[in-house]
């Protein structure tokens, strides 16, 4: 069988010397985006970290790509594809040629300041990828607190820990009953490409992937160990991944035995000040939602 | 020839708009704007426009979508009052930025609080210095003729800026008057299609599209070149103006347009519907009473016509401004945008009229008393409280 | 390296404002910034060795033949095993694969059975000729090695890889050495020996059987050729001291096998003692089973100190063998009733030998006697050198040689039983190998000494003719447990080999141990870790968040690109198999 490095396309469209933090997971989804979509995509980008190594320059992103503002990159997916729609129908854009419209938006504009515009996208049903690129905080504006900051962490907006619980945003995207919905982490990146292909070769409409991807930076761990957390985050089973298509919930995977969450939450500073009893009563909440999972 | 319809201001600006052939319309209701919105998706559901009709949750992404859209090379127009506006506030900058020909109807309201659906000009005023060309029309017919003429002058190369259609609510968008639909082939005469060079997102030309200019590198440039496109929007629009003359009969004025300055000692300058009621004041006190008086029509408050203002009034001794908004602490908008153009300059006393706010009716007999008082000012060497509210009760 | 067009005007090189392109817009892709620079660890993709490799005698290419395996390669696992070993068969069989030992997975949960794969793999090409991946043109020397045993079978073999002319001089009219003679075809069936041994003298190598040198022929005829390779185990028996050896009745266990292998008929009465703890000891008594005898084992100190292969006892003792531990031949006498009387001493442990080993002493003077038909004393055996002239030294009771396997005469080398290294067939094959390489280089004229010094004698055929195009080889360390991630590790069990049931086993000399099926053996080395060797998985690829990993065109293999590394040292973290390596930047 071949590796996904070998199936995916050798191409870098997204290019090396970007700024963002060594280890830092939007590189390598970017790098996946890029090669799994192709040139023949474009990109609608919120404020987010991911906005500097494209829209700062020298840029490093070889497919065109469109900041408008913070909240609306779901619009633009709107706007775009509602105008390839019409070019393709005035004969400007050759019918034939698929071009995939995509947006990259933060946990924080997605879940937050650019909800209505999510949510807009999605019931209309709106040709395009919405990733939510879900590191947990406002990460470029300095590691503030956002509705997908899971409870107890450290920001610089919640020195003592959140005390609000995490906004489950694939869920609310979900009930939207949008072609499809799914959870990826940057750790599996088999399962990403494989979700993400499927997102690119459905037929038009709108489709939300969201990311689990821890940040050295904000989360306070060494950048070696992105991807070390990340996979931990799914072998808890605090991240679940599992895919909605048309309506129909599939967990993609379930670990063999699950973890306890303190392997997970250990290495990261942001949870340094957890208590034993916080971390139980997290441990229950992940042992009650896989309950929930059981079919 | 045209056909001639009685429409609203709200049919005559949605019929202009698919005269140009808009591609992608997204929009969200609002009174008194609601009827344009409702009218591109008639068109587009029956087939009489070829565009994608998009119902946005917000005005934000009313505006973002056309961004978007206008972005990736279809034309775009959209429709908004008052709230809606301000809503947009942050892409309207967006869009002036990317220098995306974006051409919006703007149904002017009064702003909240209190609320009223009824018309005020600062909803539009105070946007003024978002990058966007705005004219404001006096009647359905302007408005219908100026949304063609509007994609025209944005989509110039020349410009490239994006343009504000500006008309009353209730008072413009809701009457019904007589309009002359233009001829369609005439207006595909008129209008060429869009094709961008300077901003496409197209994928075989990746370009990143409103980048991030960090440090000190290249933001004033980038403004500057705003400025320089706006300064060149005004020589566009005069040329637009003949053009539209030429092939439809009907001559705007291009910035503005005067009745019977030539020897005015007095002039009234004001915008909007209120620019008819002052035609018949002038008309009738120059007529009727042979008044030295004169009218001047802004229809252009961006690009301002700082140049053409002055040299038009330099010998007039009282200009009186008649305007619906105000800016608080300030007094009309439009009268501190006059006191910019004349600069301190040795020339007419200036006198604001701040009136007709929230709808409040500008009679005939209103304006001529006003233009009657002014006259009388005419001779004084200062003008006393040049800031006036107009029949505010109990004042 | 990834973007040298500029697709656009450089703005950070443009100074009006009239050149910059309209609406905030930028096209062009210039080279990024050099986000090297940031770089306070530096990862190496530096490869390591399996420790399974390190451990094998013969130097086989396991991570290679067993990756191949895995992914279904099976022509290319068979080009790397027979560039090492022309007897996999063999190997796969008897070897007591010291590789398994060492495996790594072992701490996870089981070893990667190796020799199952190695085996499979050979009996899958069974009806195929071996030939080797590589024979090198014909070299204008003339070698000649004395003894067809695995070692000199190997070193002809790697001789005739190398290019050069090889006769072979074996004292018996059959070739094999040991593995003919010793080892009973319930262990290694004579097919499998003899197709082995077939496809090694079908490269061209001459055979002259029935030339014992010293009696068929002088040493000093072997002179002409222009090296020689020695090879002619240990077959002799050294004096015993022990009354009444020389009974009738009496055998060494070395000839008793050789004896029922070669001509499949031997006498034996109904009450045999086979004496010794050791792998004759233990392959007499299984032939004996299989020759419907029950015999008794007698050994000197206890079960755990036994020198026979652990699975192997247990084999016998499943298939009747009776053991008794702690007694030491005394005595043999011959007694008109009752055949044989052993006498035997009765020990204890006490103390540690020399070598390590606790220590048997008589108990207190005990005794105890065994009435026998005969007795099989499989006690050791020791080379002859008696043919050898005296120039060539020796060391003990073994034969000298250097580091790469030289003797004291320059054109004369050795290997195998001959030599100070432990007699088993892997050892043979790769000090077989080692001398062969160095013939190589002597026959070609190199300063051995220097090469030597300067770490450039190579252990492996791959290392010889510069097949591994790991980075880097030869400056490598052994891969260790902690250098894995073992997050990539699917947890499954491994396959079983079957055996022979045990009623069926001592009927008659069939095969023993079944081994795998093919499929098996792919499942099987899908188990391996890879430890220490890039087996491309492309992690470091795709995880390096600055796409600074990409493979280099030339060598097909992942380099890391240092104008952009950030030294983040993901690529490092997650590769499965330790293969890279991360310190301090600037640190040597
Ligand atoms: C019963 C038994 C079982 C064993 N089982 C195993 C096992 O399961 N696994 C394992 O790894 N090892 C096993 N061994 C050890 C292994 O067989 C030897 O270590 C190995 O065969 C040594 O190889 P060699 O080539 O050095 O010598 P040998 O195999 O002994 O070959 C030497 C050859 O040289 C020939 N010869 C001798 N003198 C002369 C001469 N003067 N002129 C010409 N030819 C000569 C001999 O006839 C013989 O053919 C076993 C040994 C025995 C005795
Ligand atoms: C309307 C608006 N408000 C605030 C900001 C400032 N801002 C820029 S990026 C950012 C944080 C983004 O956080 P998130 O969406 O989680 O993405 P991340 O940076 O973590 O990838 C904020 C608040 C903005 N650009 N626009
Ligand atoms: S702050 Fe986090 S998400 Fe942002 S660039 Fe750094 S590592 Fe990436
Ligand atoms: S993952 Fe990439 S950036 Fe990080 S250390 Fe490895 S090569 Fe360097």
């Amino acid at each position: 069988m071949r590796t996904l490095a070998e199936t995916l396309p050798k191409e870098e469209l997204f290019h090396s010397g970007h700024p963002l933090c060594p280890g830092c997971p939007g590189g390598m989804m970017l790098r996946w985006i890029t090669k799994t979509l192709g040139k023949n995509s474009i990109c609608s980008m919120a404020a987010t970290c991911m906005a500097l190594p494209a829209m700062v320059y020298p840029h490093s992103l070889e497919i065109p790509c469109l900041y408008i503002a913070m909240a609306p990159s779901p619009a633009g997916i709107t706007g775009v594809s509602a105008a390839i729609k019409i070019l393709k129908r005035k004969g400007r854009i050759p019918a034939d040629r698929k071009i995939s419209v995509f947006a990259l938006a933060g946990d924080g504009s997605a879940g937050d300041i650019g909800m209505a515009s999510l949510s807009g996208a999605a019931e209309r049903n709106d040709d395009g990828i919405f990733f939510c690129f879900d590191n947990e905080a406002y990460m470029n504006t300095g590691i503030q607190r956002s509705s997908s900051t899971p409870r107890f962490s450290w920001t610089t907006s919640t020195i003592k820990g959140k005390p609000e619980k995490k906004k489950d945003l694939p869920r609310i995207m979900a009930a939207h009953d949008i072609p499809y919905v799914a959870t990826v982490s940057v750790a599996y990146p088999d399962d990403f490409v494989r979700k993400l292909e499927k997102a690119r070769d459905m037929e038009p409409g709108f489709k939300y992937l969201h990311v689990h991807s821890p940040c050295p930076t904000g989360w306070r761990f060494p950048e070696s160990k992105t991807i070390e957390i990340a996979r931990l985050a799914v072998e808890t089973g605090l991240w679940i991944l599992y895919e909605v298509d048309h309506g129909s919930l599939k967990v993609n995977f379930r670990p063999e035995k699950r973890r306890p969450i303190e392997d997970y939450l250990r290495p990261q500073g942001r949870f340094r000040e957890l208590s034993q009893k916080d971390i139980q009563s997290i441990q229950d909440r992940i042992d009650n939602r896989w309950r929930d999972m059981r079919n | 020839m045209g056909t001639h319809k009685m429409l609203t201001g709200n049919y005559a600006a949605a019929y202009g708009a698919k005269l140009a052939r808009v591609e992608v319309t997204p929009v969200y209701p609002i009174t008194p704007q609601t009827h344009i919105m409702e009218k591109m998706a008639e068109f587009i559901e029956n087939g009489e426009l070829d565009a994608e009709f998009v119902s946005v949750e917000s005005e934000h992404s009313a505006l973002a979508v056309a961004i978007a859209a206008q972005a990736t090379g279809a034309r775009s127009f959209t429709a908004t009052s008052a709230q809606g506006l301000l809503y947009m506030h942050e892409n309207l900058f967006v869009a002036s930025g990317l220098r995306l020909p974006i051409v919006m109807v703007l149904v002017n309201r009064a702003l909240g609080a209190p609320n009223s659906i009824y018309p005020d000009l600062s909803d539009s005023l105070d946007q003024r210095d978002t990058g966007w060309i705005q004219v404001y029309v006096e009647n359905a017919q302007e408005a219908h003729d100026m949304v063609v003429q509007a994609y025209r002058i944005a989509e110039d190369k020349r410009v490239l800026l994006p343009m504000a259609i500006c008309f009353e609510g209730i008072i413009i968008s809701h009457y019904m008057e007589p309009v002359e639909i233009l001829d369609q082939e005439k207006v595909d005469n008129f209008l060429m299609p869009y094709l961008p060079e300077h901003v496409i997102l197209d994928p075989d030309r990746p370009m990143s599209v409103g980048q991030i200019v960090m440090d000190d590198s290249y933001y004033m440039e980038y403004r500057y070149q705003q400025q320089e496109a706006m300064d060149r929007a005004k020589e566009v629009i005069q040329e637009v103006d003949e053009a539209f003359g030429q092939s439809f009969g009907r001559y705007y004025g291009g910035l503005l347009s005067t009745e019977m300055m030539e020897d005015a000692e007095v002039a009234l300058l004001t915008l909007g519907s209120l620019a008819s009621t002052a035609r018949a004041v002038v008309n009738h006190l120059r007529n009727e009473d042979g008044i030295s008086i004169g009218l001047v029509k802004l229809r252009m408050v961006r690009p301002f016509p700082d140049q053409e203002l002055s040299e038009l009034l330099s010998d007039t001794k009282v200009v009186v401004v008649l305007e619906r908004d105000v800016s608080i602490g300030a007094g009309g908008i439009v009268y501190t945008e006059l006191c910019r153009s004349l600069n301190g300059r040795n020339g007419p006393h200036l006198i604001n009229y701040i009136l007709g706010l929230g709808g409040r009716d500008v009679t005939f007999e209103d304006i001529k008393d006003i233009a009657l008082l002014s006259c009388s000012e005419r001779h004084t060497t200062t003008i006393d409280n040049p800031i006036r509210w107009y029949q505010v009760r109990g004042l | 390296m990834n973007k040298s067009k500029a697709l656009g005007p450089d703005i950070q090189n443009l100074y009006t404002y009239s050149e910059l392109p309209i609406g905030a817009t930028a096209v062009g892709l210039p080279e990024g910034r050099e986000t090297g620079l940031w770089r306070y660890m530096r990862p190496t993709i530096e490869e390591k060795i399996p420790p399974c490799q390190e451990a094998c005698p013969a130097g086989n290419w396991i991570q290679r033949f067993v990756d191949a395996t895995a992914s279904g390669n099976l022509d290319e696992a068979w080009r790397a095993l027979k560039l090492e070993n022309p007897f996999p068969g063999v190997c796969g069989r008897v070897c007591y694969h010291p590789c398994e030992e060492s495996c790594i997975r072992k701490e996870f949960d089981v070893s990667t059975f190796i020799h199952l794969i190695e085996r499979s793999l050979a009996d899958s090409f069974f009806n195929e000729r071996l030939t080797p991946p590589i024979i090198r043109k014909k070299q204008d020397k003339k070698t000649a090695v004395v003894g067809s045993g695995p070692a000199g079978l190997a070193c002809a073999y790697f001789l005739r890889v190398l290019g050069y002319e090889v006769t072979i001089f074996e004292a018996r009219n059959e070739l094999g050495g040991i593995p003919q003679t010793g080892i009973p075809a319930y262990r290694l069936p004579k097919e499998i020996l003899n197709k082995e041994i077939g496809d090694i003298i079908a490269l061209g190598i001459e055979v002259r059987k029935g030339c014992r040198i010293g009696k068929d022929m002088d040493f000093s005829e072997l002179f002409t050729y222009d090296a020689i390779f020695l090879a002619t185990g240990a077959h002799q028996t050294p004096p015993v001291n022990i009354p009444g050896v020389t009974n009738e009745g009496v055998y060494q266990g070395m000839d008793f096998l050789a004896r029922y292998n070669m001509e499949s008929s031997i006498d034996v009465g109904e009450r045999v003692l086979v004496i010794g703890g050791g792998n004759v000891a233990i392959d007499v008594s299984r032939t004996l089973i299989r020759l419907g005898i029950q015999p008794t084992l007698l050994y000197r100190r206890t079960r755990s100190e036994m020198p026979a292969h652990s699975e192997e006892i247990d084999d016998a003792l499943a298939e009747g063998a009776r053991f008794q531990y702690l007694l030491s031949p005394f005595s043999i006498r011959k007694s008109e009733k009752t055949g044989l009387i052993l006498e035997c001493a009765k020990m204890k442990i006490q103390g540690v030998d020399p070598d390590g080993r606790p220590r048997a002493v008589p108990h207190e003077g005990k005794r105890v006697s065994f009435e026998a038909d005969q007795v099989i004393l499989a006690i050791g055996e020791v080379p002859d050198f008696s043919y050898l002239p005296k120039e060539i030294d020796l060391i003990k009771d073994l034969l000298w040689v250097n580091e790469w396997g030289q003797t004291s005469v320059e054109k004369v080398f050795a290997g195998g039983d001959m030599i100070d290294q432990p007699w088993n067939i892997s050892e043979a094959i790769g000090s077989a190998k080692r001398a062969a390489i160095a013939m190589d280089h002597f026959l070609k004229g190199d300063d051995l000494q220097n090469l030597f010094r300067q770490g450039a004698l190579a252990k492996t055929m791959r290392e010889h003719l510069d097949l591994d195009l790991s980075p880097e080889p030869g400056h490598r360390e052994v891969a260790t447990f902690n250098d894995l991630n073992l997050s990539y590790v699917r947890s499954f069990s491994s396959q079983l080999s079957g055996k022979l049931p045990t009623v069926e086993r001592i009927c008659d000399f069939r095969e023993v141990n079944s081994g795998l099926d093919l499929d098996a053996a792919i499942k099987e080395a899908g188990r391996c870790l890879s430890c220490g060797v890039c087996k491309m998985c492309g992690n470091c690829y795709l995880f390096c968040p600055d796409g600074a990993v990409q493979i280099n065109p030339t060598t097909g293999r992942y380099a890391i690109n240092y104008q952009y590394c950030k030294g983040c040292g993901i690529c490092q973290n997650e590769c499965p198999v330790g293969a890279i390596t991360i310190e301090a930047e600037g640190a040597m």
